[in-house]
């Protein structure tokens, strides 16, 4: 038995983060999770197995979390003109992702001051005490938890994700 | 494990109500259960805590404590306004209770203090001159013989009479007769020449016949100072040398006698008086039992609610000590947690040397010292009142 990051110990930081964002800081995000069995890449060929363009979204859920926000750059492209990408991080409380059941993954959509991002990178690699719960081995499910999963994602056109009307 | 922290209300009635009725449930709203069946304490606990949970920011933010965290520092108020109150009123007439019985609870009882405890002291004083005491001052005495001037009081006496336990001389009767008596000894060198002319009278058989002659009181006084110089000088003085009770007789007897002295056993005086059970030894069990919080009036009142609010505030900051740093998503931050502990504490640390202080001001010395400054003051200012001017 470990002597810290007992149930008690982490339903008190589980607390004091949910004070954090959801009353403190309160960032708020739209979180559109990927339907993959709603995606149908019908209407191009996909010889090679790439993304379809006609990929549908669940409904959004609105989530706190901790942005990090990266400037924009914009970069020139000699055929189109100039094109703008922002990468930004979202942090995200595990515990309540656990609540709403959803598993982040590469792909989805996050909305953010009506800009939308798409997921590359899912970082879950923070726990409390230094211990997962769900991996408890001899130390037991009483001690430790996953306390975050850590987003990072890029600025993408609303064109390509027909979520809303973009013209 | 989703540990419930302060929902914004609380019911110390239910909450007591399912601990105390049969058959039991739940936790008990105070860690020793003092004031639970206060009805008043009952009533408050629920203010208390609300007004505790306002001071520490709620609703604005998380207060994480529970319910009965905020009930046991109310507890633990009371308990430690009462216990100051005791004390000092313990400490003010410890004097007066030192053997009392410790059945009787004196909290909130006005104690009239007596000079018992005083007098007992001054006993030990008064055993060591003879005016007094608790212990027994015995009378012996040794038989002197012609030429003998040496005596062992421990042979002599100690082993016979007091089966061997040491004794203390404390008088020796070994004098000169008293010059009062010897006023008219025509030997004795310094003659009045009186003696005749009371004859005359028909008053010389009277002694002292001095009572009938129109002296001044110093020449008697003078007269017997004559007899005793005259008899330290060129007289042989009665004496004596007591060492480790070893007695040597000045001058060396000349016939056989008795001499008297007086004594005390040393065992006796060193043993201790000690009081029945059940009597008040000191501190430790002077019965002053806890003060209801229902008997507390408002000073008091405010006086424990700032200091639960302390206690709560103290208990927050060492919830939220806990770790030095809270992991966030992706980060870490700092709680508030050592200040408010170190918050709590001055807090409680001010409001305790507050009440010390105005305990001691009214303890009987400080009320005395006060009532002398208030007569001081008020002197000086009648001093300054004009007077009236009567001219008749």
């Amino acid at each position: 038995m470990a002597l810290f990051g007992s149930s008690r110990d982490i339903s008190f930081i589980k607390k004091m983060n949910s004070e954090l964002l959801d009353n403190v800081i309160q960032q708020e995000v739209d979180y559109y999770k990927y339907n993959l069995p709603n995606t149908k890449g019908g209407d191009v060929d996909n010889l090679y197995g790439e993304a379809s363009v006609q990929k549908t979204y669940y409904n959004p859920v609105r989530l706190t979390c901790l942005l990090e926000r990266g400037d924009q750059a914009y970069v020139q492209d000699d055929q189109f003109g100039i094109d703008v990408t922002q990468p930004m991080t979202f942090r995200f409380l595990k515990p309540r992702l656990r609540e709403l059941s959803l598993v982040p993954n590469a792909g989805d959509i996050v909305e953010v001051r009506g800009a939308y991002y798409e997921l590359d990178q899912i970082n879950e690699n923070q726990f409390i005490a230094g211990k997962d719960n769900d991996y408890g081995k001899s130390v037991g499910t009483e001690f430790g938890e996953s306390l975050s999963i850590v987003c990072i994602g890029h600025y993408t056109r609303t064109t390509r994700l027909q979520i809303i009307k973009a013209r | 494990m989703n540990v419930p922290i302060w929902p914004g209300s609380s019911s110390f009635a239910s909450l007591s109500a399912s601990y105390y009725n049969i058959p039991s449930s739940g936790v008990r709203p105070t860690a020793f259960g003092y004031y639970d069946s206060d009805s008043v304490f009952k009533v408050e606990a629920d203010k208390v805590a609300n007004w505790c949970a306002r001071r520490l920011g709620y609703p604005i933010m998380e207060v994480e404590l529970q319910d009965i965290n905020f009930f046991t520092a109310f507890e633990e108020a009371v308990t430690e306004f009462s216990t100051q109150v005791n004390m000092y009123n313990a400490k003010d007439y410890m004097l007066t209770l030192l053997g009392s019985p410790t059945s009787t609870n004196l909290s909130g009882h006005p104690i009239v203090p007596n000079m018992g405890r005083t007098i007992d002291m001054a006993k030990s004083y008064g055993n060591e001159v003879g005016s007094g005491g608790n212990v027994d001052w015995k009378k012996g005495y040794i038989e002197l013989a012609a030429g003998t001037q040496s005596y062992d009081l421990d042979t002599l006496w100690t082993d016979v009479s007091e089966s061997g336990k040491r004794i203390e001389v404390k008088r020796v009767y070994h004098d000169f007769t008293p010059a009062i008596v010897r006023y008219f000894d025509p030997y004795v060198g310094t003659g009045s020449g009186t003696q005749q002319l009371l004859d005359s009278f028909g008053w010389g058989t009277y002694s002292p016949a001095v009572s009938f002659m129109v002296m001044p009181l110093y020449a008697d006084l003078l007269r017997m100072q004559a007899i005793e110089l005259n008899d330290t000088i060129r007289k042989s003085s009665y004496t004596f040398e007591l060492r480790n009770n070893k007695l040597n007789i000045y001058p060396t007897p000349s016939a056989p006698l008795n001499m008297w002295f007086e004594y005390i056993v040393v065992e006796e005086r060193n043993a201790a008086s000690i009081q029945p059970t059940g009597s008040v030894s000191d501190i430790s069990n002077v019965p002053y039992n806890r003060i209801e919080f229902s008997r507390i009036k408002d000073i008091g009142v405010q006086w424990i609610y700032k200091y639960t609010l302390a206690t709560a505030k103290e208990m927050l900051g060492l919830v939220r000590g806990k770790y030095t740093s809270i992991p966030i998503p992706g980060a870490e931050t700092t709680l508030n947690g050592t200040d408010l502990v170190q918050q709590g504490r001055e807090d409680k640390t001010t409001l305790v040397t507050d009440l010390k202080e105005l305990l001691q001001s009214m303890t009987r010395q400080g009320q005395m010292e006060q009532e002398t400054a208030i007569a001081a003051a008020m002197q000086t200012q009648l001093s300054k009142v004009p007077t009236y001017i009567y001219i008749k």
